[in-house]
C-alpha cells in the first residue's frame, strides 16, 4: 500500500495500457509515491472529498498532477476546472497528459490554468522518454508554490 | 282763492282770540291776587269780610263778561275791515287771472300740499274734482322729455338762484295730447330762519304759440334747406330799398361772394357793366306792364354777366319774378341765378370732342366707311379709300353693292341685318375698283348724330392673310389627318358628346368596325365591353376634361365579340377658351403581348418557385452537410484520441516484449516484433496526416501579404538537415508577394520541398529551382525539381488522399502531403497542378489570386 502522506503524483488515466506504460515510465524514472484515479469522479473524490471537514483533508497534496483529457464520468477538463476552482487545491501544478492533439484541447486546457500540456507519443520509446523527463522535472526541477 | 281767505282768516283769528284770552287771564290774575288781599287789608270783620267775598266773585264775573264782550267786539270790527281789504285785492287778481284764462297754483313747502285753481285743472282738460291736488300728480302729468327740467328749475329757485321760476313745459291732457305751458312762481314766505315755506304761481296755455313757432321753424327749415343745396342761387331784391333782402348761400359757390357781402352791394355792383345797363333799359318797362296788369311780364330770363370776386365774369341765366306789394307796386325781385358757363364749356367740349374723333377716324388702320340707313356711303376714312382703291367721291357713288360681291350667299343677310337694327358682323367678300375680290370682316354699328339723324360705321378688315393662315392650318390638318389615317395605331377622336369624329384604319383593324358604322356614333357603343359601358356613358363629361394623360390598360371589345386588351393613350384638344372638345385616343392591342409577358411571368415564377426549393434543399442539404461536418470532426477527434491509444499499446508492450523477454525470444520472434512496431508507427504517421488534413477543412483562413521567399529557403533547410551527404543545387530567383495565410501555406511549401528533395535525392546531381511570375490575375510559384518525376498517366490521382505514384520501398510517404497543399490552395482561391516527364523531373505548380497593388 502506498501511504497517501508519501503521494508526489496523482495520475488520472482511465487507459489501463497507458496507465501501465505511464507507470512503467515513471518507476524506471525511480518515481514509486504515485496515486492513481480511474476517473474524473475518483480524481476527485481524492483531491476534494465530498462532505468532508477541513480537519479530514489529506495534509499531503500530491506535487504534481498528470491527468489525462478523455475520461469516464467526468472528463479532464472539468476536472482541472474543478482543481483550479478550489482554493485547496488551485496551485497543484497539472500537466495535461493526453492523446488529443485537438486545437480547441489545448486551448481549454491552458485557457483553464494547466501548467503543461503533453500529447501522448504513440512510439514507445517516445513515450518513456516524454514521460519520464516529465516526471522528473515537474518533481526535481521545478520548484512548487508550497 | 278760498284757501287764500281761510289761512288769512285763521291766522287773523287766532292772532285775535290768543289775545282777548292772554288780557283775560292777566286780569283774572290780577283779580285773585289783590282782591283778597284788599279785602283782607280793609274789613277786618269776618262775617263781612265772607259777605264781601261772596260780592266779589259776582263783580268778577260782571267785570269781565264786560271786558271781554269789548275786546271781542274790537277784535271783530278789525277783522271785518281786513277782509273787506282782503276780497277787493282778491277779487281783483281773480279777475286778472280769468281774464288772461291762467290757471293757478299754490304751494304749502312743509306739508308739500299744492292747490291747483280750476282754471289750472281746466287747462289740461279736468275738472276741479278729477284732478288730485299734489305735486306728484303734476309730475305725473308733465311729459317725459322735461321732467328733470321742470324739477331742476324748481330746486334752483328754492335755492334762491332764480329770481322767479319760470319754465316752459308740456302737460298730458285728459284726451292725451301735450299742450306747453307757461309756469311762473315765486315764493311768498319764508320761515324766520329763511327756509322758503310757500311758493305761488300761474299757468299760461302756450300751445298755440308753439305752434306757430314749430310751423315757422320748419318752414324756414325747408326754404334754407332748398337755397343751401341747389347750386342756383336764389335772391330776393327790394325794389323800394334797392338792395338785395335775401341772398342764397349758395352764391359763394358762382362767384365767391358771401351771401352777407352780396347783400351789402347793390345790383350795380353785381352785374358787369354791359348787363347792368341792358337790365336797367328793359326792367323800368317790364315793370310798367305788368303793373299795368301783363301778366306774361311777371317772369322772365335774362343772361347776364356776372363778375366774380376773383374779377374773372361769369356767364349766368337769370331767371326774375316780380312781386307786387299791398299797394299794387312791384315792391320785390325774386330771382334764381344760373351758371351757364358750364354748359358753354362742354359744348365748346363736345366739338373739341368730336374733331379728336374725326381725326382718328381720318388717321385710323382700319378701313371706316359711314353710311345712311339707305345704304348710301356719305363718308370714307383714308384706310377705306386705301383698301378698296378708289377715292372717298368713288365710293360715296359705289354704294354698298359697288363694294360687295353680290354673289356672296352671306351678303344678303348681312345687309338685311346691317339696316334691321344696325349692328352686324360677318364676313363677305369684297370688291375693289379693280374687281378684284377679297375676304374681309365686317362690323356694323348704327349711331345717331347731334343732329339726330341715323348712320351706320362700317368696320372693313381684309382677312386674305388669314385666310391664307386658315388654309395653311388646314393642311397641316390634314397632314395630321394623313398621319392618323395611316398610322398602325388604331386611332379615334371623339367630341364632348363622344362623338367618333375620326375612326383610322388600324382601328377598323383593331377593333374590326369600319370607318362608315362608327362616325357620329357614341363611342360607347363599340369597343367598351357590356359591364363598363354605362359607367363609362355617364361619365363622359367628366372623363373629357380628366382623361388619363398616362398610358392605360383596357379591356375592349372587338366586332366580332371577342376581347382584347389594348393600351390606351389620350390626348385633349381645348378651344381657345380651354374648354376641352375633342379627345384623341390612341389604341394599342397587347393581347397578345399581355399573354406572352403573363406566360414569361408564369415560367418565371415556376423558375422561381424551383429555385426556391434549390435553394432549400441547398439549405437542407447544408444543414445535413455541417451536421456531416460535426459527425467528422467527432470521428477525427475520436481517431486522434482513441486510435492512438490502442497503437500507444501495441507500439509499447511489443518493446515490453522486445526489453522483458529478450532471452526468450528467438531472432524470428524479435523481427516479428520490430515489423509490428514499424506498422504500429507508419499508422502513427497516417494519423497524423488525416488529422491535420480534417482539421485544414475547418480552419479559417486569414489572409496578410507575405514575401515567400524566406520561407521556402527556411524550410529547404530544414529539410535538407534530415538527410546526411545530400548535395542539391538549390536555386530561388526573387519572388512576387503573395496573399496567404502564413500557417497554411507554410504546410504548401514544406510538402512540396520535402517532395522534391524526396524524389530528386536519388538523382545524380539533384537540382532543385524555384521561381515565381505574374500571369493575368494569378501569381504562379513554381517548384521543380530533376528527380524521378511521375507518369502523367496519374497526375489525376496525383493529390488524391492516400495517392501514391511510387512504393514505399522507394520512397516512403503517407500519400496525404499533396492532398493537404491542394485543399490549402483550394482555401485561398488559388489552384495547384503538376507536369513532369516520368524520369526527368517535375514541374509543381500552384497558383493565387495576384496581389492589388493600389
Amino acid at each position: 500500500m502506498v501511504n497517501a502522506n508519501e503521494i508526489e503524483i496523482l495520475l488520472v488515466e482511465d487507459n489501463p495500457y497507458d496507465m501501465e506504460l505511464t507507470l512503467r515510465a515513471l518507476k524506471g524514472s525511480l518515481i514509486n509515491n504515485i496515486h492513481v484515479a480511474r476517473d474524473g469522479e475518483e480524481a476527485l473524490e481524492y483531491l476534494l472529498p465530498e462532505g468532508a471537514d477541513k480537519e479530514n483533508e489529506p495534509k499531503n497534496l500530491p506535487r504534481v498532477i498528470l491527468l489525462d483529457l478523455k475520461l469516464p464520468k467526468v472528463d479532464g477538463l472539468e476536472v482541472l476546472r474543478r482543481i483550479r476552482e478550489s482554493e485547496k487545491t488551485k496551485l497543484i501544478p497539472v500537466v495535461v497528459l493526453t492523446s488529443s492533439l485537438e486545437e480547441k484541447d489545448v486551448v481549454e486546457s491552458y485557457r483553464l490554468g494547466v501548467n503543461s500540456y503533453i500529447v501522448k507519443p504513440v512510439e514507445f520509446d517516445q513515450f518513456i522518454k516524454s514521460v519520464s523527463e516529465l516526471g522528473l522535472y515537474w518533481l526535481l526541477l521545478n520548484k512548487p508554490p508550497f | 282763492m278760498n284757501v287764500l281767505k281761510k289761512i288769512s282768516g285763521k291766522s287773523l283769528a287766532l292772532e285775535g282770540a290768543l289775545k282777548i284770552v292772554l288780557i283775560y287771564v292777566m286780569i283774572s290774575f290780577m283779580w285773585v291776587f289783590f282782591s283778597d288781599y284788599l279785602v283782607a287789608l280793609l274789613i277786618k270783620d269776618s262775617r263781612i269780610a265772607t259777605n264781601i267775598s261772596i260780592l266779589k266773585g259776582w263783580a268778577f264775573i260782571a267785570i269781565t263778561s264786560m271786558l271781554l264782550y269789548v275786546l271781542i267786539r274790537r277784535f271783530a270790527v278789525t277783522k271785518r275791515k281786513i277782509e273787506k281789504e282782503l276780497f277787493v285785492s282778491e277779487k281783483r287778481w281773480e279777475y286778472a287771472l280769468n281774464s288772461a284764462k291762467d290757471g293757478v297754483w299754490d304751494w304749502e313747502l312743509n306739508s308739500n300740499k299744492i292747490y291747483f285753481s280750476p282754471q289750472w285743472k281746466e287747462m289740461i282738460g279736468y275738472s276741479d274734482e278729477e284732478f288730485e291736488n299734489s305735486f306728484d300728480a303734476l309730475i305725473r302729468n308733465l311729459h317725459e322729455n322735461d321732467k328733470e327740467r321742470v324739477t331742476s328749475e324748481i330746486k334752483k329757485h328754492l335755492n334762491g338762484e332764480t329770481e322767479q321760476y319760470l319754465c316752459e313745459y308740456r302737460m298730458q291732457t285728459k284726451s292725451g295730447n301735450y299742450k306747453w305751458i307757461l309756469a311762473r312762481g315765486k315764493i311768498t314766505e319764508y320761515s324766520p330762519e329763511g327756509i322758503p315755506l310757500r311758493m305761488i304761481g300761474t299757468h299760461t296755455d302756450i300751445s298755440t304759440r308753439r305752434a306757430l313757432e314749430d310751423s315757422i321753424r320748419q318752414s324756414e327749415e325747408k326754404y334754407r334747406l332748398i337755397s343751401e343745396n341747389t347750386d342756383d342761387v336764389i335772391w330776393v331784391y327790394d325794389i323800394a330799398i334797392g338792395k338785395y333782402t335775401f341772398v342764397s348761400p349758395s352764391v359763394f359757390k358762382l362767384k365767391g361772394f358771401t351771401s352777407e357781402e352780396v347783400m351789402r352791394h347793390g345790383l350795380k355792383e353785381s352785374l358787369t357793366e354791359e348787363s347792368y345797363n341792358e337790365i336797367n333799359k328793359t326792367l323800368p318797362g317790364r315793370m310798367q306792364r305788368f303793373m299795368r296788369g301783363d301778366e306774361s311780364e311777371k317772369s322772365k330770363l335774362y343772361e347776364v354777366s356776372q363778375t366774380c370776386k376773383d374779377g374773372s365774369i361769369i356767364n349766368t341765366e337769370v331767371v326774375t319774378t316780380l312781386i307786387k306789394g299791398d299797394d299794387g307796386f312791384v315792391k320785390e325781385i325774386l330771382g334764381v341765378t344760373r351758371d351757364v358757363s358750364i354748359r358753354k364749356q362742354a359744348e365748346k367740349k363736345l366739338i373739341e370732342s368730336e374733331e379728336k374723333y374725326r381725326s382718328i377716324y381720318e388717321n385710323s388702320s382700319v378701313a371706316i366707311i359711314i353710311a345712311n340707313p339707305n345704304g348710301v356711303i356719305v363718308s370714307a376714312n383714308q384706310e377705306a379709300v386705301k383698301l378698296f382703291c378708289m377715292t372717298e367721291e368713288e365710293l360715296r357713288n359705289a354704294g354698298y353693292h359697288g363694294i360687295m360681291d353680290d354673289s356672296d350667299l352671306h351678303l344678303e343677310e348681312l345687309l338685311s341685318n346691317i339696316n334691321l337694327n344696325g349692328n352686324a358682323h360677318g364676313e363677305i367678300t369684297f370688291i375693289k375698283k379693280d374687281g378684284s375680290k377679297f375676304w374681309g370682316d365686317i362690323s356694323s354699328n348704327m349711331f345717331t348724330d347731334i343732329h339726330g339723324d341715323l348712320f351706320n360705321t362700317l368696320i372693313v378688315r381684309d382677312l386674305t392673310e388669314q385666310k391664307k393662315a386658315v388654309d395653311l392650318l388646314r393642311k397641316s390638318e390634314e397632314l395630321y389627318r394623313n398621319i392618323f389615317e395611316y398610322s398602325p395605331v388604331a386611332a379615334v377622336f371623339w367630341d364632348r358628346e363622344a362623338h367618333i369624329i375620326f375612326w383610322n384604319k388600324a382601328a377598323e383593324k383593331v377593333f374590326g368596325w369600319v370607318k362608315e358604322e362608327v362616325i357620329g356614333k357614341k363611342f360607347t357603343q363599340f369597343f367598351i365591353p357590356e359591364e363598363d359601358r354605362e359607367s363609362v356613358e355617364s361619365n363622359v363629361h367628366y372623363l373629357i376634361n380628366n382623361i388619363p394623360r398616362e398610358t392605360t390598360l383596357n379591356k375592349n371589345n372587338r366586332k366580332d365579340g371577342s376581347n382584347i386588351l389594348c393600351e390606351w393613350n389620350n390626348t385633349i384638344i381645348h378651344d381657345e377658351n380651354g374648354n376641352a372638345i375633342t379627345v384623341i385616343s390612341l389604341a394599342k392591342d397587347v393581347t397578345e403581348e399581355k399573354r406572352l409577358e403573363s406566360e414569361i411571368r408564369k415560367s418565371q415564377k415556376e423558375l422561381h418557385e424551383l429555385n426556391e426549393k434549390l435553394e432549400q434543399r441547398v439549405i437542407e442539404r447544408t444543414n445535413q452537410l455541417e451536421i456531416a461536418n460535426k459527425e467528422l470532426e467527432a470521428f477525427s477527434y475520436s481517431v486522434s484520441h482513441d486510435l492512438r491509444a490502442p497503437l500507444r499499446a501495441i507500439d509499447g508492450f511489443s518493446q515490453m516484449a522486445v526489453d522483458d523477454y529478450k532471452d526468450v525470444l528467438d531472432d524470428n520472434g524479435k523481427r516479428i516484433l520490430g515489423i509490428i512496431q514499424t506498422s504500429v508507427k507508419k499508422m502513427g504517421h497516417l494519423i497524423d496526416d488525416l488529422l491535420s488534413l480534417s482539421r485544414l477543412g475547418r480552419k479559417a483562413v486569414s489572409i496578410s501579404e507575405v514575401n515567400l521567399k524566406p520561407l521556402f529557403e527556411s524550410i529547404y533547410i530544414e529539410q535538407i538537415a534530415q538527410y546526411d551527404n545530400l548535395k542539391i543545387d538549390f536555386v530561388i530567383s526573387d519572388l512576387p508577394k503573395a496573399n496567404v495565410d502564413y500557417n497554411l501555406i507554410k504546410h504548401v511549401i514544406y510538402n512540396l520541398i520535402s517532395n522534391a528533395i524526396k524524389f530528386s535525392s536519388k538523382a545524380e546531381s539533384p537540382r532543385i529551382e524555384i521561381c515565381g511570375y505574374e500571369e493575368g490575375d494569378e501569381t504562379v510559384f513554381l517548384v521543380k525539381d530533376n528527380g524521378s518525376g511521375f507518369n502523367m498517366k496519374y497526375v489525376d490521382k496525383l493529390f488524391g488522399v492516400f495517392q501514391r505514384l511510387h512504393s514505399e520501398e522507394e520512397f516512403q510517404g503517407t500519400g496525404v502531403g499533396l492532398a493537404i497543399a491542394q485543399r490549402i490552395i483550394h482555401k485561398h482561391n488559388g489552384r495547384i497542378w503538376a507536369e513532369s516527364v516520368q524520369g526527368e523531373g517535375a514541374k509543381f505548380y500552384f497558383a493565387l489570386p495576384r496581389v492589388k497593388s493600389d
